[in-house]
């Protein structure tokens, strides 16, 4: 399996994952797959990456955790994205338009 | 790092255990799920479990770098550089001790000034709303704030649109007796009913006094203040109601007011013990019968600025000098704020000692940072280990900021003790007339400042040595041998001394300014003799029902008693005695000219004497004669006065003084005939000059209160008892005031300037030993470093002396640097004090020379130590390090 480019930068990963939970609560592992599926595979996130970001989003106050039970029938952490946390994704999500779209018209795709 | 994060980080800190937990349960259900995940492609069991646990790599690493994040560590980080530094502090303790006394000086002296600065211009008085609360003056072309007159105050009152709630007061002197205590005299105030709800004090037992009771006419009945009821009543909870025996008749009391009034009870030049009414009769006129006497307190309107309330009050004014031209004309009115008023004239003193002890601080701190990077140069290795192990510099920097703030904080807890016994001295042996010292304390607010002022004083120290160890390059410490202090660094010790040196020949300049401002100041003559001169003061108010005669008798006779006192060559009395703050001034005129409107005519101040008075005091007699023994006894004796010289210059500079007539606006315009020129004598203050002084004899003018000056063979206040008792013995029950030398009220007069001049003394003092010894620590640490080449020099044939010149040149180098800045700094800063100095310009050339070679003498000094040591320097013992 492909391995997770390490210059996918920390501040990308942090909007990939508040997209992620923007709609829906899940777990640590079924966030690292939900981003896999959506990127068909592209973007295989390590868990060395993973769950320090988590935490991280945790501690500022965009995602919330709360204890639940998961489909193995033992207690998982779930994380679902709070109101800060979300305006926070669609300042991100402007940002990245933004940056995205100047490095696409420096290389010349119009 | 946000304070979301920071907030979330402590409490993960204080959850530790269970974040632990959460952390690893989190980490078991990812590997039960991927193992799942693994074994659902096809994996077995076993290889699932190694696949999965492969994947996630080392759990401990996890644990770690998960509990990084949670912040937990960063708190347990901050807690280990603590305990490592109380550690590493407790090695090295003259060090420590070194470090934390001087800061404890710095903080302490500080603190100590800035309650002083807190209490008396800070704090907020104990009434409500206290901006809104202003006094009104009237002001002429001599004085700024007059006092006024009742009539005027009327008008204001009916006529003003911004101010409202008028109150009026005026000092007065009550004795207490006949409640079988020693009789006493306390001060007091004359007010009208509306002061205390003007002011918004509420009582603390009973009322005051109300309008109707403050007629002409009135019940006799008073308000005793919180000091006067538990001092000589000793909180008697019954005290409403009772009789005292005010100036010899009964009064009932209304009530008591609190503690916290004692902040307001000087409202105007005296402490109030009690309030009596002041009886203001409507159908008087007062412009005919009286002169201007009233302290005017006011309120501003809601909503109205004080430029509002000016503008008004001269408008007002103007229409009155129209309306009544003879009393009013040339007299305006001024409108002061009551926390202007209070403590305007000691702004500008306490912010410029502010300064001094804050400069003290910078040379402390810059002590400090010289201690610091002294030691920072032996833990040069340590740091480099550190860096090596994979410390970050941050990490790096964390640990040495927070020993500097442990030293600071410890520094500035023992500042605070040192500062809490300072304001203690202070209380007791301050200035009298510095308001409210008493009230100086160390509260909660300024407790807070030390600790901000601990804190930022601790990291202003520590950046220094932090900065420097920190700095990339340390790779050279680990080799074996490696020293000497390469690029900026090795400089930072010089530049600081240079600053330290710097600072302290501008508190220098600025302490030296002051103490010959202050010296000048007691230099000046005040025309009387000061010394072996006792003062004691008698007042026997008009209630006593006495007339006229009987008063001028009495006070006549006890005159005499004292005269023939063992020990006192001569004895007088004068009612308003210099330098005590107590005058009486007014107009007065030839008596061959016509009558004219106040501005046009000429002002004297007024004194009226006995018998005696001006041998007593001393007051040389310059043309003519001093007052007969009928003039000073007889009230039917025809009018004469005595003139000061100043108001012979003003009024006859060409023509003969004696024989000229003059009539005063003081009571009757009976002429009196000018039949003896006297000195001028200083009764302000020795920074004000003598004002021309018409001298009344006392049954002219039969004020019924009255100081005795006895002149003593020796030590006036072996007289003391003496004198007392011969009042005694022609009155038991009358109260004596104030019995003290001459010398004490011209000491108190001179207070604010010596106290002023003392401190800075002492802070320029301070500085300059902490400056001193800022330079020789560096100087000796450079001898120290240089030592082997100091060693090749001798050994080579140089002689010691020529060593000692080397370093004690380069001693004289920084202290050369250190004092052309500090000339530059300290010259432009003197000007601030201007307004401060007497006599003396803040360019001074003389003191400026004086402080530099006392600068450069101290350094010279300094330095000398040190360079004896290198120039002892043995060769061989040098050579071979």
């Amino acid at each position: 399996m492909a391995k997770t480019r390490t210059d996918l930068l920390q501040g990308t990963l942090e909007l990939l994952i508040l997209k992620c939970l923007s709609d829906r609560t899940l777990h640590g592992y079924a966030i690292g797959q939900e981003i896999g599926r959506r990127s068909d595979g592209v973007l295989l996130i390590e868990e060395g990456s993973l769950y320090p970001a988590l935490h991280r989003l945790e501690l500022q106050g965009w995602l919330r955790s709360e204890w639940g039970m998961s489909e193995l029938n033992r207690r998982a952490k779930f994380y679902q994205i709070t109101d800060v946390g979300r305006a926070r994704l669609e300042a991100e999500e402007r940002q990245w338009q933004r940056m995205s779209g100047a490095v696409h018209r420096v290389l010349g795709y119009a | 790092m946000s304070l979301q994060s920071l907030l979330a980080r402590l409490r993960n800190r204080l959850r530790r255990h269970t974040v632990t937990r959460d952390i690893d349960e989190e980490l078991a259900f990812h590997l039960a799920i991927k193992e799942r995940d693994l074994r659902a492609e096809g994996m077995d069991e076993q290889t699932a479990q190694q696949a999965a646990r492969r994947a996630l790599g080392n759990p401990a690493v996890w644990r770690e770098r998960l509990q990084d994040t949670d912040g937990a560590s960063l708190f347990d980080g901050l807690l280990h550089d603590l305990r490592y530094g109380v550690r590493l502090l407790r090695q090295s303790p003259s060090f420590t001790l070194t470090a934390i006394g001087i800061l404890a000086l710095g903080i302490g002296a500080t603190t100590a000034v800035f309650s002083i600065v807190n209490t008396l211009l800070l704090r907020q008085m104990p009434f409500p709303e206290p901006e809104r609360l202003v006094t009104v003056w009237e002001r002429s072309q001599n004085k700024d704030r007059n006092v006024v007159s009742p009539a005027n105050l009327r008008d204001w009152e009916a006529q003003s649109q911004t101010l409202e709630r008028f109150a009026a007061l005026t000092d007065t002197r009550v004795n207490v007796t006949g409640d079988g205590q020693q009789p006493e005299e306390v001060p007091g105030h004359l007010a009208t009913a509306g002061l205390f709800p003007t002011l918004g004090l509420q009582p603390l037992m009973g009322r005051v006094f109300t309008q109707e009771e403050a007629k002409p006419g009135g019940p006799l009945v008073a308000v005793l203040s919180h000091r006067l009821w538990l001092r000589r009543y000793g909180a008697d909870p019954q005290v409403v109601g009772r009789k005292l025996i005010l100036n010899g008749t009964p009064h009932t009391v209304l009530g008591v007011m609190p503690a916290a009034a004692q902040q307001a009870d000087r409202l105007y030049s005296q402490r109030a013990e009690v309030w009596l009414p002041l009886r203001l009769d409507p159908g008087l006129n007062y412009r005919q019968q009286a002169g201007r006497y009233l302290a005017v307190l006011a309120r501003l309107r809601p909503g109205v600025s004080l430029e509002a309330a000016q503008a008004e009050l001269s408008l007002i004014a103007r229409r009155l000098e129209e309306q009544h031209r003879d009393f009013n004309a040339g007299w305006g009115v001024n409108v002061v704020p009551w926390q202007e008023f209070q403590v305007g004239a000691m702004r500008k003193p306490l912010w410029v000692l502010l300064g001094a002890v804050f400069l003290v601080l910078l040379i402390a701190c810059g002590n400090v940072s010289n201690l610091l990077l002294s030691r920072a140069l032996v833990r040069r290795r340590e740091m480099a280990v550190r860096s090596a192990l994979g410390a970050g510099r941050w990490r790096v920097t964390r640990q040495l900021l927070v020993e500097s703030l442990l030293l600071a904080v410890v520094g500035g807890s023992l500042g605070v003790l040192f500062a809490v016994g300072a304001v203690r001295l202070l209380r007791r042996y301050g200035p009298e007339n510095l308001p409210r010292l008493d009230l100086v304390t160390v509260d909660g607010q300024v407790l807070a400042a030390t600790l901000l002022l601990s804190l930022v004083t601790g990291v202003l120290f520590g950046l220094a040595p932090a900065a420097f160890l920190t700095r990339s390059g340390l790779a050279g410490a680990l080799r074996e041998g490696g020293r000497g202090a390469v690029g900026l660094s090795g400089r930072l010790p010089s530049l600081f001394v240079v600053g330290q040196l710097a600072l302290s020949l501008v508190l220098l300049l600025g302490a030296g300014l002051l103490i010959r401002s202050f010296l000048g100041l007691q230099a000046v003559d005040p025309g009387f003799q000061p010394d072996r001169a006792l003062t004691l003061r008698v007042s026997r108010p008009v209630q006593s029902g006495e007339e006229a005669a009987t008063q001028t008798r009495w006070f006549a006779a006890a005159v005499q008693r004292l005269s023939v006192l063992p020990g006192v060559e001569a004895a007088g009395g004068t009612v308003w005695l210099p330098f005590t703050g107590l005058a009486s001034a007014t107009s007065y005129r030839m008596a061959h000219e016509p009558d004219r409107p106040d501005k046009d005519k000429s002002g004297a101040d007024i004194r009226i004497v006995t018998a005696g008075f001006f041998q007593a005091l001393g007051i040389p007699l310059k043309q003519g004669r001093l007052f007969t023994e009928r003039e000073t006894t007889d009230v039917n004796a025809p009018r004469t006065f005595l003139v000061s010289e100043s108001l012979v210059r003003q009024q006859w500079p060409t023509q003969q003084a004696l024989g000229q007539k003059l009539v005063v606006n003081m009571g009757d315009d009976t002429p009196g005939e000018v039949v003896g020129v006297v000195g001028d004598v200083h009764h302000a203050g020795l920074d004000e000059r003598p004002k021309p002084t018409i001298y009344y004899a006392h049954p002219q003018l039969p004020i019924p209160s009255m100081t005795f000056v006895l002149r003593t063979t020796s030590e006036p206040a072996a007289l003391a008892s003496a004198a007392v008792r011969a009042i005694h013995e022609l009155d038991p029950a009358q109260p004596v005031a104030a019995v003290q030398p001459m010398d004490v009220w011209l000491g108190q007069s001179v207070a604010r300037q010596r106290f002023q001049g003392v401190l800075m003394a002492a802070f320029a003092l301070l500085a300059l030993v902490l400056a001193a010894a800022g330079l020789y620590g560096v100087i000796s640490y450079q001898v120290t470093q240089r030592r082997p080449e100091l060693g090749i020099r001798l050994a080579l044939g140089a002689t010691p002396a020529s060593v000692l010149r080397l370093v004690v040149s380069r001693a004289l180098l920084l202290a050369g640097i250190g004092l052309m800045l500090g000339v530059v700094a300290g010259v432009a800063g003197s000007r601030l004090l201007r307004s401060l100095l007497f006599g003396i310009e803040p360019t001074d050339p003389a003191t400026l020379a004086g402080v530099v070679a006392a600068l450069a003498v101290t350094t010279l000094l300094a330095a000398l130590a040190p360079a004896r040591r290198a120039a002892q320097t043995d060769p061989m013992v040098a050579l071979r390090e």
